[in-house]
């Protein structure tokens, strides 16, 4: 196994075109992140998600001299991924499936999202939740993934969706409201 | 296992790296990307200058016209806009916030800041050209040369031909101290009386062979007498709007500061 402890994410991209052998470090830091991310993100994507993890790394290290170092690595990685992901959904119209949720990220979750927290019955929430994930629109649902389930700032998602914060502020508004709309309508 | 996943994840895309030839692309492939759309951008932007030059140089050479209309003469109006030269400036302004969204940072200011200072840019580059005369070349040039511009950008000469209401269009003949003669668009001769407080708009060179166009009272006859009270440059042919007032002075030419000049009321 390559020995990077002590390498940022940074150094090691800037160097990965010369020394393909620490691309490994890179993959073993974000495998789990991204895999979780894409699930989230693109709920329906099933077994095409190991296939969109390899293009997502391969491009990558296709993509490592343009890396712009005013950027966090981790945004700049998560772009990439967002675009295939995207990339991906439209290539298969995937169907709507169940976002799944582990219970740390959902107590985040139901507190972060107004209302939610009021139920009682934790359990039939969260599968609500998971199901109003599924339902709505890519871009809403990306918005509130990134935020409360990444736990990233607005200035990072603005890096990761090219969009200005501004502009991150009104979906994620906007997002909460279909996300309250999906619910409530559910549950009435 | 989440281990071993992550080996055969890290397995895999190097070997699909490995087999499929993959090599990082060259800092040059992304400087060059970078480059092509700070060019389209500027040129989005170049693109709108020059519409807002044409588009003030346009809107200047239809002045005057209010006093010949009311405003229920609608139509009139709109049919005077250049059209061709508004539509340029928006797709300038369309493909210009397109292109620096492309840039590597351009995603991060706001549409409403970037077009604002795009027209600000634009109306200052435009404003320049204009008053360098880059307008008016390109508008007389096309003129003679694309017979459609005409219409598309609100070129109707014949609002302007009417003698016998004292409002006259042509091309200088003959210039004296006191007088000048027209040939009129529909070939007759107008004599066009100078008076001591005729205005004479700064960009017109009253020399042989400038397009202007009179504003003044008239007598029926033979001949066409027009008292001017105004005098404009008028697009085609000729000398409209051709220089600065005294940038080509002539023996046989007469620039706006022999008489009352400026810019009209």
């Amino acid at each position: 196994m390559t020995d990077c402890d002590g390498i940022t994410d940074e150094e090691l991209i800037v160097r990965v075109a010369d020394e393909r052998a620490l691309f490994a470090c890179l993959i073993e830091r974000y495998e789990a992140k991204l895999r979780r991310y894409i699930k989230r993100v693109m709920p329906g994507i099933g077994d095409d998600l190991d296939d969109v993890l390899q293009d997502i790394f391969v491009k990558v290290y296709v993509n490592s001299r343009g890396f712009d170092p005013s950027l966090r690595f981790s945004s700049w990685v998560y772009r990439i991924a967002h675009n295939e992901a995207v990339s991906w959904l439209r290539k298969k119209k995937a169907r709507l499936e169940l976002v799944e949720l582990g219970d740390d990220d959902f107590q985040t979750f139901v507190e972060s999202v107004e209302d939610a927290s009021d139920e009682t019955n934790v359990r039939l929430v969260k599968d609500a939740v998971e199901r109003v994930l599924g339902e709505m629109q890519e871009k809403y649902r990306t918005v509130l993934v990134l935020k409360y389930l990444e736990g990233l700032q607005y200035e990072e998602m603005s890096d990761i969706l090219k969009m200005p914060a501004g502009t991150i502020a009104t979906h994620l508004h906007r997002a909460k409201k279909e996300f309250m709309n999906i619910y409530r309508t559910h549950h009435e | 296992m989440s281990e071993e996943r992550t080996a055969n994840m890290t397995e895999r895309v190097l070997g699909a790296i490995e087999s499929s030839g993959a090599e990082p692309r060259s800092r040059w492939y992304f400087l060059l990307h970078e480059w092509v759309v700070w060019f389209v951008a500027g040129l989005c932007l170049m693109l709108g200058s020059v519409a807002t030059a044409l588009t003030i140089y346009i809107a200047q050479a239809s002045l005057f016209i209010e006093r010949q209309l009311s405003l229920s003469d609608i139509g009139l109006f709109v049919s005077l806009l250049p059209y061709l030269w508004l539509l340029l400036l928006g797709a300038g302004l369309i493909y210009g916030l397109h292109a620096y969204r492309k840039t590597a940072h351009g995603y991060r200011a706001q549409s409403g800041w970037v077009v604002g200072l795009s027209i600000v840019l634009s109306v200052f580059v435009g404003s320049t050209l204009h008053a360098a005369g880059v307008g008016a070349t390109i508008d007389r040039y096309l003129l003679n040369q694309v017979p459609l511009y005409g219409p598309m950008s609100g070129y109707y000469p014949e609002h302007w031909q009417a003698p016998h209401e004292g409002v006259a269009v042509g091309v200088v003949d003959v210039v004296e101290q006191d007088h000048l003669v027209l040939q009129g668009l529909d070939g007759r001769v107008i004599d066009v009386v100078l008076e001591q407080e005729t205005v004479v708009g700064e960009h017109v060179l009253l020399e042989p062979g400038a397009s202007v166009r009179v504003y003044g009272s008239t007598t029926d006859g033979e001949v066409i007498y027009v008292e001017a009270e105004d005098i404009r440059p008028f697009r085609g042919r000729g000398g409209a709007g051709r220089g600065m007032a005294g940038g080509r002075g002539s023996g046989e030419g007469m620039g706006a500061c022999g008489r009352g000049s400026g810019g009209g009321r």
